[in-house]
């Protein structure tokens, strides 16, 4: 019965850190709920924000759309690791389709085809703007963009779970008001 | 005694194995996935059957506007509030499955915010009054603050019809969430194609099409919304109900796919007060052919989701 419970807590000690770590990313939930709002400014909750749990040093990568006149705010923020706050990276890319034509020699013979090609243009980087941690904007057509987010690996003392991984909640803030309406025609 | 302790202690693992699959699989569900590399692709080279599917790649997380953002923007273009347009609150006895329950929650969410943005206070509390009674049926009653319909009356009483709309957003807001906590995202993502559908549903029928104008570029649009609907329920599709609800997408995305792209250089720039502006990129436009077909089948599809034919 000993061996049995001896051998119970090897397994529960060895499994554990997974569990932990599951349940870190559980605990994670709504974590944006506690980002700092700009209710004041006017804006409002966005539900195109999310919440997720990261290793320092991770990466992730969010794509919402964006109404054409309307302002948005994009902000990031980490209860539970304060040493984040100040020092998240992201940038807003959007992914540019174009048509082009091209030569292609098929069979020896020259055709003219239509290639699509798709960059990836960034539109704003944090870390060329002194690490802002909010980003206001507006666009003039309504648009798909994408969020990516880098968790800095900060030095000083951190929260370990079991596995000796150290997990951040981190809540992407989004949040939009009308925009100002401007042209001649509007 | 050995042989029975031995069997115990397989069980136990295999309990213990059981909760950390559970744990891992419910954990992904809703961890924002990164791809630990933030070099970004400079470039894709796509063939020429570029119009011809929606790319959704798994490791990102796709998004989708709510209706009330929908329809914040759709009263500012001098449209009229149609009440004939809404799904009945009658018909609310015909949804018996959870499926009908989760699509015509969505439905009546997209109505709610409807008649809050226009200020159709009287609509707007019976509808209230109809999510939540679905809300009821699906289990997510722990959503809705019983306060709410006070606030609901007091704002209506009031004539205040922002406060409405606010309330209107948070009851929306706090279904979410609350599907998101207990990790329903099945259901909430059978709630999104709903109200995606009823947002669309009124927004080509609320008025006449007229190429070029502002409605017409807004229901062209939802293209982009369709996109990450798409992308959102690409999660779940190992469900056969929202797999079964993909399908029934795929008319509608031929529709899309035949809009007319052009394509302008991207200009970013910055205002004096460090906000920025998006310029450029692509616009969407549809013909009149192009959008009766959408409306033909938008109409086909939410007929059958609010007659419970689905």
């Amino acid at each position: 019965m000993f061996k049995l419970l001896k051998k119970s807590i090897i397994a529960l000690f060895i499994l554990s850190p997974i569990i932990f770590i599951a349940q870190n990313q559980k605990e994670c939930y709504n974590t944006v709920k506690y980002c700092h709002q700009a209710k004041r400014q006017g804006y409002i909750y966005n539900m195109q924000s999310e919440s997720g749990a990261f290793v320092q040093g991770d990466t992730a990568e969010i794509t919402i759309i964006v109404y054409r006149n309307m302002e948005y705010r994009i902000s990031l923020c980490s209860p539970s690791h304060s040493e984040l706050n100040g020092n998240f990276e992201f940038k807003i890319v959007e992914n540019i389709t174009k048509g082009e034509w091209q030569e292609v020699v098929k069979d020896g013979e020259t055709k003219r085809k239509r290639i699509y090609i798709t960059n990836e243009v960034i539109r704003y980087d944090n870390t060329e703007d002194e690490n802002n941690q909010e980003f206001i904007f507006q666009s003039n057509k309504t648009r798909k963009i994408s969020v990516k987010i880098y968790i800095p690996e900060m030095s000083g003392e951190e929260n370990y779970d079991l596995s000796g991984a150290s997990y951040s909640c981190v809540g992407l803030l989004i949040e939009h008001q009308k925009g100002v309406v401007t042209g001649f025609n509007r | 005694m050995k042989y029975k302790n031995n069997k115990m202690f397989s069980k136990l693992i295999t309990v213990v194995l059981c909760l950390v699959i559970f744990a891992c699989n419910n954990a992904n569900k809703e961890t924002i996935d990164g791809d630990n590399n933030d070099e970004l692709d400079t470039s894709q080279v796509i063939n020429e059957e570029i119009n011809t599917s929606i790319v959704i790649d798994q490791n990102i997380n796709y998004q989708v506007p709510t209706p009330n953002e929908l329809f914040s923007i759709i009263k500012d273009l001098e449209v009229t509030f149609d009440a004939s347009l809404l799904n009945s609150t009658e018909n609310n006895d015909k949804y018996t499955n959870s499926l009908l329950q989760a699509l015509n929650f969505g439905v009546y969410s997209a109505d709610l915010a409807f008649t809050a943005s226009f200020g159709a206070s009287n609509e707007a509390l019976k509808y209230f009054g109809t999510v939540k009674d679905i809300g009821d049926k699906l289990n997510v009653s722990n959503a809705f603050d019983q306060t709410v319909f006070h606030r609901i009356e007091a704002n209506i009483e009031n004539n205040n019809i922002d406060s409405l709309f606010t309330i209107s957003n948070e009851t929306y807001f706090s279904a979410y969430s609350y599907l998101e906590d207990n990790d329903r995202g099945a259901t909430l993502s059978l709630i999104i194609f709903g109200g995606w559908i009823e947002g669309l549903y009124i927004m080509t029928n609320i008025e006449k099409h007229t190429e070029g104008s502002e409605l017409s570029y807004r229901i062209s649009d939802q293209k982009f919304t369709y996109e990450n609907l798409i992308g959102f329920m690409a999660k779940y599709q190992d469900d056969e109900l929202v797999s079964d609800m993909m399908s029934e997408l795929s008319e509608l995305e031929e529709v899309f796919l035949s809009f007319e792209q052009t394509e302008e250089d991207i200009v970013t720039t910055e205002t004096d007060e460090g906000k920025y502006n998006f310029d450029g990129g692509v616009t969407l436009k549809m013909n009149k052919e192009q959008f009766n077909l959408l409306k033909e089948k938008i109409n086909e599809l939410r007929t059958s989701i609010v007659e419970a034919t689905i």
